[in-house]
């Protein structure tokens, strides 16, 4: 039997309007997802009218349609395959205050596709997508230049916008030389799935051959242990029960543990998913694990839990990159707002601005600015008014980002790049 | 800019709750904007069950924050947390 292709979560990001559901629908259309049926009707209806170019518009509209009748008690989100791999699309909504929900979420994405509008190139959005993009970890881009029958297909100005966009992601940390451009047109179809004809300059990959060289992400099976606590429970005849999702490593029946920041260990009697004993959990699980040893009271929400050779770090006080998304005056030092990192929510007072970074060039703008305001990047020093576990995202990424928020809004979201540890 | 949709999920404060109640109260506390679209009740341990609720809200308005906040105000709600997002 030949082995399950792997999966991949991917993002689609850009500038409003910049062609993002056209391109998934491109992607759907070409690949053959759309069902035959859907297809079939639009056919013979574009050629009643005389219009064979509306089919594929047809198709989009219905698509959405589709999606809005299948979602009922899940979330249907859109699915295609290549010889390689099987994709999910994780659809990033458009408003800010969702970015909290992608980083606190369980459908992190392994790879993402930047489309950026031939015409007007690189714009507000693009800058503020590469940001979070590199926040939330993923690390494996491909940029599409889509629109290119609204430019004649011409080289020049393919160059133009390639060489902003590649700016733009050296400086965030991209490895340019590694990420693939593709000149394209989601609406004509031009190289998405089919190589086009009307580019000979371009002897790149086609987006669905980029999307087959992506390399496959990193298991977070093999990183230490972290089940971020979400709740505790107190069941009679079992004892303390707390409930998490498993974000990195294994958990297995009779391992010693210990919850962090408090610092409280036990030993596992019992893990039970979906309302089965089960001899180890691995990252994904949603599971309930008895500890012996540990009182309810004694771990809360936001707690961590980890093996004691390894322990969750606690930090006294951490270095974070960050990108603030909307903030109505300036952030200044002594800034105190809230820090949403896995089930933790903690006040975390902003110590120091060290950097003011600019989207354009890639450089330090300023060394200690005073303040930093909507679009801004800086590195800021960070300490949390009560025990926070929180990791560097180069270590443990999944516990390595953080949203900001106040005043009912997310106003920030960032990165760990350094912890000073409490002692 | 459309439709989000959101998939939360909510923890009861202990084993005891009625998940079936539950569903009523918080089809009653959702504000006007946010479309209701389905429950469904997720088995975790020990007994103890999740619920979990997809819901609609307009990209526009920004968030999950005001549905989660009127259902974790609810005296059976132990969390309530956010598994999924998507645009449709
Ligand atoms: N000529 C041309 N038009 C395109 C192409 N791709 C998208 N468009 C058009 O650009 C407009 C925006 O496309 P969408 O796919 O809705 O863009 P989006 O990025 O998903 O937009 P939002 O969801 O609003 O952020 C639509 O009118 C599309 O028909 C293309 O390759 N060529």
């Amino acid at each position: 039997m030949p082995a399950e292709k792997p999966h991949m979560n991917l993002a689609i990001i850009g500038h409003i309007d910049h062609g993002k559901s056209t391109l998934v629908g491109r992607l759907l259309y070409d690949t053959g997802v759309v069902p035959p049926h859907i297809i079939e009707k639009f056919k013979q209806e574009a050629k009643a009218k005389g219009k064979e170019s509306f089919v594929f518009a047809w198709v989009m509209d219905s698509l959405k349609e589709e999606r809005e009748r299948g979602i009922t008690i899940d979330i249907a989100h859109k699915k295609f395959e290549t010889d390689k791999y099987y994709f999910t699309i994780v659809d990033c909504p458009g408003h800010r205050d969702f970015v909290k929900n992608m980083i606190t979420g369980a459908s992190q994405a392994d790879a993402a596709i930047l489309v950026v509008d031939a015409k007007d190139g690189v714009m507000a959005q693009t800058k503020e997508h590469v940001f979070l993009a590199r926040t939330l970890g993923i690390n494996q881009l491909i940029v599409v230049i889509n629109k290119m029958d609204t430019i004649d297909y011409d080289q020049k100005r393919y160059e133009e916008v390639k060489k902003d966009v590649a700016n733009l992601l050296r400086m965030v940390g991209y490895k340019v030389d590694e990420i693939p451009f593709i000149p394209a047109s989601s609406w004509e179809g031009d190289n998405v799935v089919n190589r086009s004809d009307k580019m000979p300059w371009y002897d790149g990959p086609t987006v669905v051959e980029a999307l087959d060289i992506l390399k496959e992400p990193e298991k977070p099976i093999d990183l230490p242990l972290r089940i971020p606590v979400q709740d505790v429970y107190s069941i009679s005849g079992v004892g303390t029960v707390p409930v998490g999702r498993v974000e990195t490593g294994k958990l297995k029946k009779g391992d010693k543990v210990v919850f962090m920041p408090p610092g409280i260990g036990g030993e596992v009697k019992s893990i039970e998913m979906h309302h089965q004993e089960i001899p180890e959990a691995i990252p994904g699980d949603n599971i309930g694990f008895n500890v012996r040893g540990v009182g309810k009271k004694d771990i809360r929400r936001g707690d961590v839990c980890g093996h004691p050779e390894n322990p969750p770090t606690v930090a006294d006080e951490f270095t974070a990159q960050i990108v603030v998304l909307q903030h109505p005056t300036a952030i200044t030092v002594g800034y105190t707002p809230v820090f949403h990192c896995h089930t933790a929510q903690v006040a975390c007072t902003i110590l120091a601005i060290e950097k003011k970074l600019d989207p354009r060039t890639g450089q330090v703008k300023e060394e200690n600015p005073d303040f930093i305001k909507t679009g801004d990047a800086a590195v800021v020093r960070v300490k949390p008014t009560r025990p926070l576990v929180i990791e560097k995202v180069k270590e443990i990424p999944q516990l390595g980002r953080f949203a900001i928020r106040d005043m009912g809004q997310t106003i920030a979201a960032g990165m760990v790049i350094d912890i000073k540890e409490k002692k | 800019m459309g439709d989000v949709a959101a998939k939360l999920r909510i923890m009861p404060k202990d084993v005891e709750i009625d998940l079936e109640q539950l569903k009523e109260k918080i089809s009653m506390v959702l504000p006007e904007n946010v479309k209701l679209h389905g429950f469904s009740i997720e088995p975790i341990a020990f007994g103890l069950s999740a619920l979990n609720v997809v819901v609609l809200v307009a990209d526009a308005e920004g968030g999950t924050e005001e549905v989660e906040q009127l259902i974790e105000g609810l005296d059976d709600v132990e969390s309530v947390s956010v598994v999924e997002v998507g645009r449709i």
